[in-house]
């Protein structure tokens, strides 16, 4: 049998009772707590203790060793402590003694006082969490995505539960069944992520410029696109040409039909006026397949018109 | 009641009542504290540290350390936290004088 083990499991703050009677738990089955962490705990065999061990967060210990006298006073061991202020200690457990003994924090202030260090955090980043949605949200709205979408999902998940634990951490009496609500919502956020990722490491995203003479006996300008999987495209269109272009997406382009006077069947397109400046986006969604972008003068436009071309697709 | 405009915690009153007859160490007030509740106020070592960080910084207590080789910790009463606590003690005994006053001592 192995001495040691290790084991991988994440506990929220607001859950910091939960974390403490898992752990006494498997003290009382043989497994003691040598080093407590926020994703990786280990643990060593010694079937011959039992300890009741305790939680305490602490972000700002104005005196570091004051603190662990503190502790060792009342017989608590220190047994380790995590980069972001949770401190981990053990008492060896005796049944004769009341469970007080077994209490860092023993009076309502002290408790809410302690729970309140992490509220604040835990509002703080609830708040960072809200406002990294806000901006993804906008980001997402101008330029479309599943991943857009996919994050500023995540991230109102996340900062939603985050403001959520703030708040349960202080009122502990209301803060049960949490484990499983909180592993679902992980699960969620990883499963948008992921899926948000696959499209987005998929994404179809070019762009290009180019100086466009008119010849009414050549084709049309087109750019071939290859969209993998369904997803919004923004298709950004600048032109400066002294006539009337449209540029717009065709799907299922035949090459031998192209002609610069060819009526197509756009998926979407846009459309400047005679002699002006164009600077639009257009946002489409596009189901898995080859796509031609065309740049296309009026058939009336004469003939070496010359006009300035940039196309982006993203 | 002076500077403290709220009323002490039980852990406050009892911290600093435990160190009006002298300086003591965090243990030492915790089992006196217990014994002068009769048991029923217990101050763990989260709720120690905490009420102790406070008091220094309100300038009710200090801390001091024996004069032997050990210099274990201690920590004592000052002016400032004497007067809190006899105020608060005044405060308590007018409850206690009110409370006499229209229930006598029933339970």
């Amino acid at each position: 049998m192995k001495n040691t083990k290790r084991r991988y499991t994440m506990y929220p703050a607001w859950e910091y009772r939960q974390e403490i009677a898992d752990i006494n738990a498997l003290s009382d089955a043989g497994w003691q707590l040598q080093r407590g962490g926020c994703f990786r705990s280990v643990f060593y065999w010694d079937e011959t203790a039992r300890y009741r061990y305790a939680l305490d967060y602490n972000n700002h210990i104005d005196d570091p060793a004051r603190y662990r006298d503190t502790f060792a006073e009342q017989g608590w061991e220190f047994v380790s402590d995590t980069f972001n202020g949770w401190h981990f200690f053990r008492k060896r457990y005796d049944p004769s003694l009341p469970p007080e003994e077994y209490e860092i924090y023993t009076d309502e202030a002290s408790v809410q006082e302690m729970a309140g260090r992490w509220s604040r955090l835990g509002y703080t980043l609830g708040a960072i969490e809200l406002a990294v949605t806000l901006l993804n949200g906008l980001m997402a709205l101008r330029l479309p995505s599943i991943m857009g979408i996919a994050t500023t999902l995540a991230c109102l998940l996340l900062g939603v539960v985050i403001l959520t634990g703030a708040w349960r951490i202080r009122h502990p009496h209301v803060a049960g069944k949490p484990r499983k609500s909180l592993r679902w919502c992980f699960t969620t956020v990883f499963a948008i992520l992921a899926l948000g990722l696959l499209f987005g490491s998929l994404r179809y995203g070019a762009s290009s410029s180019s100086e466009y003479v008119y010849d009414p006996s050549a084709p049309p300008w087109t750019w071939e696109m290859s969209v993998p999987l369904p997803d919004f495209y923004t298709l950004h269109v600048q032109v400066d040409a002294p006539a009337a272009v449209t540029v717009g997406i065709v799907k299922e382009f035949d090459e031998d039909d192209a002609a610069a006077d060819a009526d197509y069947e756009w998926h979407a397109y846009i459309r400047s006026v005679h002699g002006s400046q164009l600077d639009e986006r257009m946002t489409m969604f596009l189901l898995p397949g080859r796509y031609t972008v065309i740049t296309q003068y009026d058939p009336d436009t004469p003939e070496g018109t010359i006009g300035k071309f940039h196309l982006e697709v993203n | 009641m002076g500077k403290n405009a709220e009323p002490l915690t039980e852990s406050y009153f009892y911290i600093l009542l435990c160190l009006y007859d002298g300086p003591s160490h965090g243990y030492g007030i915790m089992r006196r504290t217990l014994a002068l509740s009769d048991g029923h106020v217990h101050i763990g070592s989260g709720t120690m540290y905490g009420a102790t960080s406070n008091l220094m910084k309100k300038g009710w207590i200090q801390e001091c350390h024996t004069p032997d080789a050990d210099r274990r910790r201690l920590y004592r009463l000052t002016e400032a936290g004497r007067r809190v606590l006899l105020d608060e003690a005044d405060r308590l005994r007018h409850l206690a004088a009110a409370a006499d006053g229209i229930i006598g001592g029933e339970k």
